[in-house]
């Protein structure tokens, strides 16, 4: 009976320290992707402040599926304000 | 709602996967993006809907406008990069280097950049291309004699320091010998090229060319 205790409590303890580990390598890889998704935000911000780009600020007050979402892109290239999107520019200082 | 790239984004931006990419879109949701290009063609560069980040954004944006006008800015640059959590200064500030001119001050900046700040392994892979650019020009382009100094006594110190960025110095140092362009031996006391040494018996040699590794050696007198 003790042995059977003894390799049940192995076992957990076993068990835990591997998904310690696992959910170590899984939140590093998440900080990772994070931080590459912001160092990437950084890099295409500095290729935005050129003559040739605005940088906006817009809220989405209507959304209602991929057909918006097409509309809102469009929206957000051409710089306009309409019903589903408000645009406004960010001021720069 | 999360987008993922569509292949429309794909071909606007294909570095990265679209500008759309990662953005939660929902309503009374703030976005901050850019739109880029003439009338007839524009386009987003990113699309951020994480509002964490606004804040830092909108920082740049007025640091980009002052940066401009005073050089004398760079020097809060490494100070920032360490200050700020997030990678979005870091990035920012690499590409603007690299989108502007690749000069004396440029080179004073970037060495200034790795002694101070913590950067990561692809910003030290851009600061090695454009100080090797910079130190490679030559006639009227090439550097200064003053700035070269300037350049390889401080990137001697950071090979020779206890920082990550030694590698990136290291790096640069047996790529400098291997060209040609520097005598180690005018820039290190003792003390300095054992530290040297011992960083260098660390750092992954692979990369370097045959000439590199033996002119970096020799210099050093390792072996």
């Amino acid at each position: 009976m003790k042995k059977i205790v003894i390799g049940i409590g192995f076992f957990v303890l076993a068990f835990t320290a591997n998904n310690l580990a696992l959910f170590s390598q899984i939140r590093q890889l998440a900080e990772s992707d994070n931080s590459n998704y912001e160092y990437e935000m950084g890099k295409q911000l500095s290729h935005s402040l050129s003559p040739d780009c605005s940088i906006l600020t817009g809220t989405i007050e209507n959304f209602d599926g991929q057909k918006s979402f097409l509309q809102m892109q469009s929206l957000c290239s051409e710089k306009k304000s309409e019903q589903g999107l408000s645009v406004e520019i960010l001021p720069a200082a | 709602m999360k987008f993922y790239p569509q292949r429309e984004d794909l071909r606007q931006d294909p570095t990265r996967g679209g500008p759309w990419f990662n953005v939660d879109v929902k309503v009374g949701g703030r976005l901050i993006f850019s739109s880029c290009g003439n009338n007839d063609k524009p386009f987003n560069r990113f699309v951020i809907s994480k509002e964490g980040l606004f804040p830092i954004i909108q920082n740049i944006i007025s640091y980009d406008a002052e940066i401009s006008r005073n050089q004398n800015l760079v020097s809060d640059i490494a100070q920032t990069i360490n200050n700020e959590k997030s990678k979005v200064f870091e990035g920012y500030i690499i590409t603007h280097f690299w989108l502007g001119s690749h000069n004396d001050n440029t080179a004073v900046s970037l060495v200034n950049l790795l002694s101070v700040a913590d950067i990561t392994g692809r910003s030290g892979g851009w600061i090695e291309a454009m100080l090797m650019r910079i130190v490679s020009r030559q006639g009227n382009g090439a550097m200064a004699p003053d700035t070269r100094n300037f350049v390889i006594s401080h990137l001697v110190e950071v090979g020779a320091g206890d920082s990550e960025n030694s590698r990136y110095a290291i790096h640069l140092l047996a790529l400098f010998a291997g060209a040609g362009k520097v005598d180690l031996k005018s820039y290190v006391d003792e003390e300095k090229r054992q530290r040297l040494v011992t960083n260098y018996q660390k750092f992954d040699t692979k990369i370097l060319s045959p000439r590199e590794k033996s002119e970096f050696e020799r210099q050093l007198m390792i072996n």
